[in-house]
């Protein structure tokens, strides 16, 4: 074989790896939605044609919307915009002034595993938390909505005229196709959720018109607007698989049982599935542009957006959303470095706050902190259910044993390796802002007190060795436990930090890291003896109290409690003592539709639960920079991120905008 | 690798031979041999030297150091490396530290404070330990008479530890796991190697095909993918040994290809027909003639593969599929190092670096002299 | 030539069988599969997968079957071009490696490329100018950058991009070339992003490069031919540059093949550092939450790559030296 073939061969390899890599990269050039970056609001077109006689003038419009949909609703392609918002569209009020329409919203992402990172701009359920956590629950896709007067029954009223992305009505029916045929649909999910369950038995649904649908429980059900608003999106957001409605008229040809050729979920799932671009939905972007490995996702927005602001324009203000595909947070952070994020908190480490701050003039954006909605950052659960050694599972029982625990936790030198000095010292569940908030629990053995800690512990019956190193158990052995976590990088740091504390106490402690899958199993299965993790949903815990008192197998204070409790003592251990209280008590909550009862219970139980020290809880309210571009406006400086509010979707992101 | 690229290294190796030394290696003996050509590199012989420094300082390390891998001053974190001073009324003697955090950024910054002179003190007691793992003391080769502030030569990391305490620690870990994993393939790859050459035939085709297999693997996806199948919830030390199992999992094919070729060579030499005909085992001949035959190229291919070994466990610990925390290795040092804060404000984190590149490149010096001066004669 | 080509690939086959089964053993290996890893991620966002849950998922996509029969499927899929599906990237495993695989090439060839135009040049200049200062500083250079491991050359590039030039060093491309139409400017983009890195990628190989050309090219400085041409009258240029370093080429080209594998493990490394769309960080991620189809058809297709590439350069080899082709 002579030399110029072998060149050819030679090329034709770098041209084949350049084809490959070009055509894993290159987003079809023509697809990409034009970013309407008009700089001045729709201009009435003066006309020189002669207007066509025969048409009567039409009537005033009573909304405005953004100059691409206006283009396109003159040239017919579109309903006029009356039509496209519902006859009851929402009023948002503003968090700063009403906005101006145009721009391109530049975010980062890590794939479809963070979904978050567009899930929770785009999140409209059926009921909407409240700005303030101390406000009530606010309407939604539903206007309205009331109770019998048995508290069994729940009427939702919806808007009339609601119409889904691709122009086709929405209604009550789309809840019904949710609940019966994949709710209730065993291919496709399990067992109904605990929320819509009252007494073992499912609720029932009835429609009375297009727009009305009661909810019939068999018992006072006062958790469901909570769950409305947590959980009353649309189906399935991504592998949670939660939801309370699903557009049916899309979905039918992909059921199996409205479609006999189908014989499998495969494609159903497929079509359902958050990032498919056909499918239609009620947010105020949809995706327009993704396929799997894609560098970007794009989403534009919804012309049957069922929102305006107090000027009467249709939201949203910003056209799309743009989402870079990057690696890891590391990424994320060059990203914003490099000016490409125009508001962003999601993936960003606190760690790296002095790096965001330093480039605000050279960027044009702001760094807010706010605030995480956490009890602590870094929380430790004493397993007072834990079944393999019966001495020690009585001492993790012991209050006194918890409360000495907690004395021997420095959490000002936590607060310094882990959280810049940023977090605060505390014991409280949920934070200040919170309803539910209990000021006399806030700091509870929350001094580093290495005394009073061998105080307790002698209270405890747990003295010293004669060694003089480690304390005896009351079958003699010496006193060890073991801290297990997936928890890495400063986390590890304060938890070794707490390692070295204990021991110098008495109590023999080591640690051992190792991955969520292989965590998760262990902790949920009753296997950990010291669980760790962090205690968010600070500012609504009643919508998933886990770590208020044994509600499931996430609940590390005591698992098999939980188990009890979540299978009405079909399986696990049966409490005793204040923890069974808890459980009793929240049984109240749940049994009552009274929001000024459910407050009453619900301080009390966030009060029990602190002072019986379940959970040992160190720095919380940690704050988490936020990167929002000068011009980027409708952003509060002050806010508490909670995951259970879907933070920045209380916030409602429709209404960000780009002041020109 | 491909057959064909070792005989190009072969004939290279011959053609570098000189006339004088064609004469002379008939006098002298082998070990002779190789020792002249082997002190005729400079660079050899300082690949050698500081591999040596490397070891005994591994060895003393917790003696070396002023402090101990785990100590924390925690007032002191990310603080920038001090240098040390000397004027006749103090001695040798290091400032204080004066910290400022920037209430708007939440950075921390030090300056030295000129108004406190800090005497360095050498065998300073602190931290006990136990000195080559048998003796308990605490003393130190450095250190400082006050315990609220400490001597970060090399700065202090987010906890406020001493890098170099944490770097000399952790060279003990990085320079044994490779030891390690090499002592691991010899083993199998010169027991699989001479076999294989030795016996020829199905048990060398067998062995072959498993080779070739293995070596078709790229070492580092193969070894990232091979650590997560450990089970996290390990110990420290059966992670440790695991690792070395993994990295020496490629290893040993390289060794077993390379004896293979010279046993073939040697079987037909007339000591191993002889040891035949007095009526010695298969193994005897093996373990008493054919490996002590061969050990001189062992001992080179032993050391070419140190600084793969060294680089591989730093990689795997750098990537967090190898050695984690509280193991201190160069690797677990450089995974803590990496983060766009740390390259931009704390950039004394990456220090280790330049331990790895001077033990791999005494390594590779070292090394490559020794496979120079190994073949006086050619086979 | 084509037979021997012929031969070699044929035999790859059944060592390609093996391989694809030992992959599937070492990813099968970890306890649990992606759709535990998933249980552990879902019980934090207010629902809890229990374990009837995930048992139903895992029957819904095939990972309650048996290992034998979830590997026959898999390596069955192989001839029709289906590589199975990656759950957490929810799209066949087709779509998501072709582009990446295709950039881990470009970057080894790039890479591969420099290296030669380097290491050439200062190869030759080494061996004409022996034991002088450039000589022992470019080699301890040279050492040096085979002693540093490559990411934190890449740490240290990272750095120096951001902080100091100021220039876009992560990814592929900047912002705005991202979505924009393939251009020359867009082609220019991608070398800023791709030649940095392909530099790191072949410092070490730089260095075995250059000692082998400086070994090379002084044996053949001593040959009798080339006393000859000197004696003859030739300009020194012409009797390096056309004679002897022709020559001396021969022998490099093995050991090309040799830095195969080595790029491709930089390569790996250097994505993960670097945020490149190679197959390192599509890698580390598919092992890590245990998204088995898309680690193993990576990890077969990277060694497929290794195979090749040494077939390459034993058939580089064959044709340079013709008694090779007899074995």
């Amino acid at each position: 074989m002579n030399r110029n073939k072998w060149m050819a061969l030679l090329s034709v390899a770098v041209i084949l790896s350049f084809v490959l890599s070009a055509c894993g990269q290159a987003a079809t050039p023509t697809a990409a939605p034009q970013p309407a970056a008009t700089t001045a609001p729709a201009q009435p077109v003066a006309t020189t044609a002669p207007a066509k006689p025969t048409e009567p003038p039409k009537p005033a419009s009573k909304y405005t919307e953004a100059p691409m949909l206006a283009e396109l609703s003159k040239a017919g392609k579109l309903p006029p915009v009356d039509q496209r918002v519902s006859e009851e569209p929402l009023l948002i009020k503003p968090i700063e002034e009403i906005g101006q329409y145009g721009g391109t919203w530049r975010r980062a992402w890590k794939g479809p595993a963070d979904f978050h990172a567009y899930g929770r701009l785009n999140y409209e359920p059926i009921l909407r938390w409240p700005r303030d956590p101390k406000d009530p629950i606010l309407p939604g896709l539903a206007k309205k909505w009331e109770f019998s007067s048995d508290g069994k029954s729940l009427t939702l009223y919806f808007r009339k005229g609601l119409k889904w992305s691709d122009g086709q009505p929405w209604t009550v029916d789309d809840i019904i196709f949710w609940w019966e045929d994949i709710e209730q649909n065993k291919d496709l999910t399990n067992a109904p959720h605990a929320e819509w369950v009252v007494n073992g038995k499912p609720m029932t649904l009835k429609k009375v018109d297009d727009y009305t649908i009661q909810y019939n429980f068999d018992g006072p059900n006062g958790l469901v607007l909570r769950m409305l608003a947590f959980h009353g999106n649309q189906w399935p957001l991504n592998f949670e698989r939660f939801g309370a409605f699903a557009p049916a008229h899309y979905l039918k040809q992909f059921h199996p049982k409205y479609n006999t050729a189908i014989k499998d979920y495969k494609q159903f799932n497929e079509k359902a599935d958050d990032l498919n671009p056909e499918r239609p939905a009620m947010t105020p972007w949809t995706v327009s542009q993704y396929k799997a490995g894609d560098a970007k996702l794009i989403a534009s927005r919804n012309p049957y957006y069922w929102k305006v602001d107090e000027k009467g324009q249709q939201l949203p203000y910003i056209d799309t959303i743009e989402l870079s595909l990057v690696e890891n947070n590391d990424a994320v952070a060059a990203k914003a470095l490099s000016c490409e994020i125009d508001m962003q908190f999601r993936s960003l480490d606190l760690k790296k706050f002095p790096l965001f701050k330093e480039n605000e003039a050279k960027c044009g954006y702001r760094v807010f902190k706010w605030a995480n909605a956490q009890g602590t950052a870094l929380a430790l659960w004493p397993n007072q259910s834990y079944a393999e050694d019966p001495v020690l599972r009585d001492i993790l029982q012991n209050k006194d044993f918890r409360i000495a625990l907690s004395y021997a936790i420095d959490r000002k030198k936590i607060n310094s390796i882990a959280y810049l000095d940023q977090g605060v010292i505390r014991s409280e569940m949920v934070t200040p802002d919170s309803a539910f908030y209990v000021p006399e629990v806030e700091n509870l053995y929350t001094d580093y007190d290495p005394k009073k800690a061998a105080e307790y512990l002698d209270k405890a019956g747990l003295k010293m060795g004669p060694d003089g190193k480690v304390r005896l158990r009351p079958d003699g052995k010496p006193l060890e436990l073991t801290i297990e976590t997936e928890r890495t990088g400063a986390d590890v740091d304060a938890l070794q930090l707490i390692v070295e504390t204990w021991n110098a106490v008495g109590v023999k402690t080591a640690l051992k890291t190792m991955n969520r899958d292989a965590f998760w199993p262990r902790a949920t299965g009753n296997q950990v003896q010291i669980s760790v993790w962090s205690t968010d949903r600070g500012l609504e815990p009643f919508v998933d109290p886990i770590y208020i008192f044994p509600f499931d197998e996430r609940s590390w204070m005591a698992p098999d409690y939980g188990i009890y409790y979540k299978t009405a003592g079909a399986k696990g251990i049966k409490p005793t003592g204040k923890l069974a209280e808890a459980q009793a008590l929240f049984d109240q909550f749940k049994a009552t539709v009274d929001p000024a009862k459910q407050l009453e219970i619900g301080k009390q139980l966030i009060k029990m639960s602190v002072e019986e020290v379940w959970t040992l809880q160190t720095v919380g309210m940690t704050p988490v920079p936020t990167v929002v571009k000068n011009n980027f406006r409708n952003v509060p400086e002050k806010y508490t991120a909670d995951w259970i509010f879907m933070a920045p979707g209380n916030l409602d992101p429709s209404h960000f905008f780009f002041k020109k | 690798m491909s057959a064909s690229a070792n005989q190009m290294e072969q004939v290279l190796d011959e053609a570098t031979l000189s006339r004088a030394e064609e004469e002379s290696r008939y006098g002298l003996s082998q070990s002779q041999l190789i020792w002249r050509k082997f002190i005729r590199s400079r660079m050899a012989i300082g690949g050698g030297v500081a591999i040596l420094l490397f070891y005994l300082v591994a060895l003393f390390a917790n003696f070396i150091a002023p402090y101990g891998g785990d100590q924390r001053f925690t007032d002191y974190l990310y603080a920038p490396p001090q240098g040390i001073r000397f004027d006749t009324q103090n001695g040798l003697y290091i400032y204080g530290l004066e910290k400022k955090v920037d209430p708007d950024t939440l950075l921390t910054t030090y300056k030295p404070d000129t108004t406190r002179k800090i005497p360095v003190k050498f065998f300073a007691h602190d931290q006990p330990y136990k000195l080559m793992g048998l003796f308990d003391t605490d003393i130190h080769l450095l250190g400082l008479p006050v315990k609220d502030t400490g001597i970060f030569l090399l700065g202090s990391d987010r906890q406020g530890r001493d890098m170099l305490s944490r770097i000399l620690i952790g060279s003990q870990m990085s320079l044994t796991i490779g030891l390690v994993g090499v002592f691991l393939s010899l083993i199998i790859g010169s027991i699989t190697g001479v076999t294989s050459g030795y016996f020829g035939g199905q048990v060398d085709n067998v062995i072959q095909r498993v080779i070739e297999v293995i070596r078709s693997f790229p070492s580092v996806p193969l070894w990232m993918a091979l650590a997560a199948t450990l089970p996290q919830h390990w110990p420290p030390e059966r992670i440790y040994f695991s690792i070395t199992v993994i990295l020496s999992f490629i290893g040993w094919t390289w060794l077993a290809r390379q004896l293979r070729g010279k046993v073939l060579a040697l079987r037909e030499e007339e000591f191993v027909m002889a040891a035949q005909l007095s009526g010695a085992s298969d193994a005897w001949i093996i373990f008493r003639h054919l490996i002590p035959a061969v050990f001189g190229h062992i001992i080179v291919i032993a050391s070419l593969a140190m600084p793969g070994m060294i680089l591989a466990e730093t990689t795997l610990s750098f990537l967090n599929l190898g050695l984690r925390p509280p193991l201190i290795s160069w690797g677990v040092l450089l995974q803590e190092a990496n983060g766009l804060e740390n390259l931009r404000h704390f950039p004394w984190l990456l220090f280790p670096a330049l331990f790895i590149a001077g033990a791999v490149l005494s390594f590779n010096f070292f090394g490559d002299g020794l496979r120079d001066a190994a073949d006086p004669y050619t086979m | 030539m084509i037979t021997f080509i012929v031969r070699r690939l044929l035999a790859m086959i059944p060592t390609l069988l093996l391989v694809s089964i030992l992959t599937f053993i070492i990813i099968e290996l970890p306890p649990g599969d992606f759709m535990t890893q998933l249980a552990a991620n879902v019980g934090t966002s207010g629902s809890s997968m229990d374990q009837a849950a995930v048992e139903n998922l895992q029957r819904q996509y095939g990972l309650d079957k048996p290992a034998v029969i979830r590997y026959l499927t898999w390596i069955s899929g192989f001839p029709r071009g289906d590589f199975g599906y990656s759950l957490d990237w929810k799209a066949p495993v087709r779509d998501l490696i072709g582009g990446r695989l295709g950039m881990t090439l470009l970057l080894s060839i790039i890479s591969l490329g420099i290296m030669w135009v380097v290491a050439l040049p200062i190869g030759i200049y080494s061996a004409t100018r022996q034991y002088s200062l450039g000589d022992n500083l470019l080699t301890l250079l040279g050492f040096l950058g085979l002693s540093v491991p490559e990411f934190v050359l890449a740490l240290i590039y990272l750095f120096v991009g951001i902080f100091v030039f100021n220039i876009s060093v992560m990814g592929l491309f900047s912002s705005e070339m991202e979505s924009a139409a393939w251009s020359p400017a867009k082609v220019a983009d991608m070398a800023k992003h791709l030649i940095p890195p392909a530099i790191i990628l072949g410092v070490g190989g730089m260095a075995q490069l250059i000692r082998i050309m400086r070994g090379s090219l002084l044996e053949i400085l001593g040959q009798q031919y080339i006393t000859t041409a000197r004696a003859k009258g030739l300009k020194e240029s012409v009797v390096i540059n056309k004679y002897a370093v022709r020559v001396a080429i021969n022998p490099l080209i093995s050991v090309m093949g040799m830095q195969l594998p080595n790029l491709i493990n930089g390569a790996v490394v250097l994505g993960m550092v670097l945020a490149l769309p190679t197959i390192g960080p599509l890698f580390v991620r598919a092992l890590l939450s245990q998204d088995q189809y898309l680690a193993g058809t990576m990890l077969l297709f990277l060694s497929l790559m290794l195979m090749l590439g040494n077939l390459l350069a034993d058939v580089a080899l064959a044709w340079a030296d013709p008694r090779i082709r007899l074995e």
